[in-house]
């Protein structure tokens, strides 16, 4: 046990939603993404407590409810375990008895182990109470009520941590029979075949716990509180599917809200205080000249314009901080809600029927959300799925039909004084390729498809804390990974027109350009361009004195058209090299089609 | 009455049953337990989501959705109806 490779001091396991990650930034003060449904966190993190001077590193496990290696998550979490020094049992107070199945799981590991009964304080607002001593009693490890949220308990959890021993043991609290010790007595397995193999018998262990819960869980009535009159609403056969329709709408109209104010408010901010330097700077530079149509760009009337000068401290600055960000800002403050309240799942449950038309189960609109956001985090989300298949359907979805936040608000910003049908058609545009080719995969992977099995977390009050975390991540990765591609795929633009480089390109590829998709051969210029950032890409667009049924056709093709970089290099990592270029050729082949159909079909 | 096996698919909404077993491979088998279906659990089907969605029953008071073609395969014991 302990000659293998080590993960760490301190492992957190326990079953999805639980809270684990939030109990892990409480312990090391890294923050970290968490929602209300299972399999926000799909890969595992890892940081450092400090305790006592002692420093402890501790991972953070993704959630699985069993360690039957049924799926990735588990697989994971079972190595982790095996390597671990010390394990602590997250566990939802809330569902004892089922999150106990894990925890037999884990006591078979004979792993120096304590619990943590988490969301305690939540249990006790539903009126469930556990027996602590108890529970230590009937399991042999220490248990430790706790709420990672308010804090509760932290202190006892700490010192306990100290007083489990690596390695070794735990100190036993005298079982109340010896047939409670980490040794399951059902079992039939013996030391060697473990890893996974655990053969336990599961009717025998499932009547143990039940009998453990019901001896240490008492029941006091509660009343019927507004979130379970919500919760009777959104699973409600009716009112459920137009409630779903609703959240939807109402979503959509606070981001419009939201973004489109601190659109203006940016702006404002640029002409006041941005604009006066860069003036200043083009004056200094004489107006043109390389340098000048790098940092400046290149004047539109004679005067910048943050829109289309395309320098690098012109729409470089005003793309990323005065188009972009307040999108995403409101965008992400709108999805930590429904992610926070526990509204994703019933809006899996409604999408279900719909998702099974293209080959996929509700669950897999939960990555299609987060890729609405960026489709990176949306392509990593897939893990949530359950097949290969499914994940390289939902995958390919993504990149071709759902546009990332920073591209839809420049999409809203190129489109919007045409009114809202341009808008509307590139969506509805997005929207039927998404369905088509949707269809189209469905028949060409034709492979046992799982079905729907999810838990429905209960409906939470987001706390404001972990909403304003959560945004700050979420800013904070945007101008760590996307500021600098910004203006990188600007100062492309800036060099390769200086050189003619884009010239020899655009002749090139006019005939497709031109005769097929209708537009002039230099739209080719933000297709490529999009490959290092979508949004810059747009902007491009808006200057290339296009009408309106070219924006639309480039928008759409430029939508759906090889993914930016940073989704590209996912999308092999998840899927591997061959289904990345399947998913690739899918891409580039239906954006060509669409393309020419809005072409044709326009009159 | 005599007692009635059927589906967790066809059940009733809002009647509570009593699972007698599970018409499928180990995966599924494994699937369910973990979210605690399991031969001699007992359940209470809450209702069917329109147009070939999943079905949603209350389990350990936890509510849990699953999807349609699996909830065919979970046989169960309808108990006294309300």
């Amino acid at each position: 046990m302990q000659n293998k490779g080590q993960c760490c001091d301190i492992l957190l396991v326990g079953q999805p939603n639980v809270g684990k990650s939030v109990l892990f930034s409480k312990l090391t003060g890294i923050r970290t993404i968490t929602s209300n449904y299972a399999g926000t966190t799909v890969s595992y993190s890892s940081g450092i407590l400090n305790l006592g001077g002692q420093d402890y590193t501790v991972i953070d496990a993704p959630g699985t409810y069993s360690l039957e290696p049924l799926d990735d998550a588990a697989k994971v979490t079972l190595d982790l375990v095996d390597s671990a020094k010390r394990i602590i049992n997250v566990v939802d107070s809330t569902h004892l008895e089922r999150n106990l199945a894990l925890t037999f799981e884990l006591l078979a590991q004979k792993k120096p182990m304590l619990l943590a009964l988490n969301l305690s304080d939540e249990a006790r607002h539903k009126g469930i109470n556990i027996d602590v001593d108890k529970l230590k009693k009937h399991l042999g490890i220490p248990v430790v009520a706790v709420s990672a949220l308010t804090g509760e308990g932290m202190n006892s959890l700490l010192s306990i941590i100290q007083a489990v021993p690596a390695g070794a043991e735990i100190p036993v609290d005298e079982p109340s029979h010896p047939a409670h010790h980490p040794h399951i007595p059902d079992t039939k397995h013996s030391e060697e075949e473990h890893k996974g193999h655990i053969h336990l018998d599961p009717k025998n262990v499932w009547r143990k716990i039940a009998d453990i819960s019901s001896d240490v869980e008492s029941f006091t009535n509660k009343r019927h509180s507004f979130t379970d009159w919500l919760d009777d609403v959104s699973l409600n056969p009716v009112w459920g599917a137009l409630m779903a329709i609703v959240v939807l709408v109402l979503s959509f109209l606070l981001v419009r809200l939201i973004g489109e104010n601190l659109v203006a408010a940016a702006e404002y901010l640029f002409d006041l205080l941005w604009f006066p330097v860069v003036a200043k700077l083009s004056a200094f530079l004489g107006g043109h000249g390389f340098i000048h149509s790098v940092l400046v760009g290149s004047l539109i009337d004679g005067q910048i314009d943050f829109k289309q000068s395309f320098g690098v401290l012109t729409s470089g600055l005003f793309i990323p901080f005065a188009a972009v960000l307040p999108y995403i800002v409101s965008f992400y403050f709108v999805l930590s809600i429904l992610e926070d309240t526990g509204y994703l799942p019933r809006l899996a449950v409604f999408m279900d029927s719909i998702m099974h038309r293209v080959g996929l189960h509700g669950y897999a609109i939960i990555p299609t959300m987060l890729g609405l956001g960026c489709n990176v985090p949306g392509i990593l989300a897939t893990r949530v799925l359950e097949t290969k298949e499914q994940r390289f359907i939902t995958a390919t979805l993504i990149s071709i039909a759902v546009p990332c936040v920073p591209m839809q608000a420049m999409i809203i910003g190129a489109l919007g004084h045409y009114g809202v049908w341009p808008i509307a058609l590139v969506y509805g545009s997005l929207i039927l390729v998404w369905f088509i080719v949707g269809f189209l995969l469905k028949y060409y992977v034709k492979e046992y498809r799982p079905e729907l099995l999810i838990e429905i977390p209960p409906y939470r009050l987001p706390s404001l804390k972990a909403l304003g975390t959560k945004l700050y991540m979420r800013v904070w990765e945007f101008l760590k990974d996307a500021l600098w591609l910004v203006m990188l795929a600007i100062l492309a633009v800036d060099i390769l027109y200086y050189a003619g480089v884009f010239n020899y390109i655009a002749d090139l590829t006019s005939p497709v350009v031109t005769a097929l998709w209708g537009m002039p051969k230099d739209a080719i210029i933000p297709l490529l361009i999009g490959i290092l950032r979508k949004d810059a890409a747009v902007g491009v667009f808006s200057s290339l004195n296009l009408d309106l049924k070219q924006l639309v056709t480039g928008i759409v093709i430029l939508a759906m058209f090889f993914p930016c970089v940073a989704s590209f290099s996912v999308l092999v990592k998840e899927l591997g090299t061959k289904y990345a270029l399947k998913s690739i050729t899918i891409v580039l082949i239906s954006a060509s089609i669409a393309g020419a159909l809005i072409n044709f079909f326009w009159a | 009455m005599t007692s009635r096996h059927t589906v967790l698919k066809d059940l009733p909404c809002g009647i509570d049953a009593e699972i007698m077993g599970i018409d499928g491979g180990a995966g599924i088998q494994a699937r369910l337990r973990a979210l605690g279906l399991c031969e001699g659990k007992k359940v209470q089907k809450l209702c069917n989501v329109r147009m070939g969605g999943p079905v949603i029953i209350m389990i350990d008071r936890a509510q849990v959705a699953i999807g349609k073609r699996m909830a065919e395969k979970i046989i169960v014991r309808p108990l006294d109806a309300k």
